[in-house]
């Protein structure tokens, strides 16, 4: 053991370093670095109802087509994170005319059906 | 120093932070932050203590000691894991910033432990279920090491003085 007597690497109480402080701090910048981030990378949903009966509820981050069937034919793809009406025989084509949307909705007034996109509420399950 | 003082030493501060580690299990830190692995860290206080009074792989083999005794009575194979990847990183971090005492005082040193324990945790979890979810988990831990760290760098401020 090193001589009880020595002082050399003993810091006299609450003698802080500039270290300490920068530390602190990059600590503190990394935890909100993180929230920030992470809650972006969250996965969004889109649930997909028709005459106010939800049908799908799909996850935006995979691409997938899915049809939409009742008075009309509305087909929907999703891509890039974002769900819109590649096809539809509707008669006012509103819904292909909207465009993708990656939050609020989109709907088809003829066919009676909407979508609405929000924030998943599950982060993982750990198995 | 000599060889059996050597072992006996590391032996006992080994035996003490087992020890503070399994006391710590009364403090439910668990119920004011919801979260899993969330620790004081008191053994933390001898790996601090080995750092500044012994040699690196002294330090080492009493974090080690730590790490496989405790496991063994309390915990698995994968908890083994985790204590020594979170343990082994922060104690070569710990190590790195007590080199630097014109940089970092204990309060430091003991700060990087804090974060780097859990920094190392959290990897190995992820790593262990294959999933990046756990990361969620990280700037939660990476807040509560500041107090902690804090903490223990007061409690080893006040021993470092006195022993």
């Amino acid at each position: 053991m090193k001589s009880m007597t020595s002082a050399s690497n003993t810091c006299a109480e609450f003698r802080f370093r500039f270290g300490d402080f920068v530390l602190a701090l990059a600590i503190l910048l990394a935890s909100v670095l993180l929230i920030g981030l992470w809650s972006g990378k969250q996965g969004t949903v889109a649930e997909i109802s028709q005459n106010g009966r939800l049908l799908y509820t799909v996850d935006l981050s995979e691409p997938q087509t899915l049809t939409v069937e009742g008075r009309y034919h509305n087909v929907l793809r999703v891509e890039n994170g974002t769900i819109r009406v590649i096809e539809s025989d509707c008669p006012n084509q509103t819904c292909v005319h909207s465009g993708g949307v990656t939050a609020g909705t989109l709907c088809c007034v003829p066919n009676g059906m909407t979508v609405t996109v929000r924030a998943a509420d599950v982060d993982a399950v750990i198995r | 120093m000599k060889a059996g003082k050597r072992v006996a030493l590391v032996g006992l501060l080994a035996a003490l932070s087992v020890g503070l580690g399994a006391l710590e299990r009364f403090v439910p830190l668990g119920a004011v932050i919801p979260l899993p692995g969330v620790k004081l860290g008191l053994a933390n206080l001898i790996t601090v203590y080995a750092i500044y009074r012994l040699s690196a792989s002294d330090a080492l083999g009493v974090l080690t000691v730590r790490c496989l005794v405790s496991a063994l009575l309390f915990g698995s194979p994968v908890s083994l894991a985790m204590s020594l990847s979170g343990g082994l990183l922060a104690c070569i971090g710990m190590w790195l910033a007590h080199k630097l005492p014109r940089v970092f005082s204990v309060y430091g040193v003991s700060l990087m432990g804090a974060a780097l324990h859990n920094i190392g945790q959290i990897f190995c979890a992820a790593l262990w279920l294959q999933s990046a979810a756990v990361f969620a988990y990280l700037p939660v831990l990476l807040l509560v090491s500041l107090v902690t760290g804090a903490l223990i760098g007061l409690i080893s401020d006040l021993l470092l003085v006195r022993l």
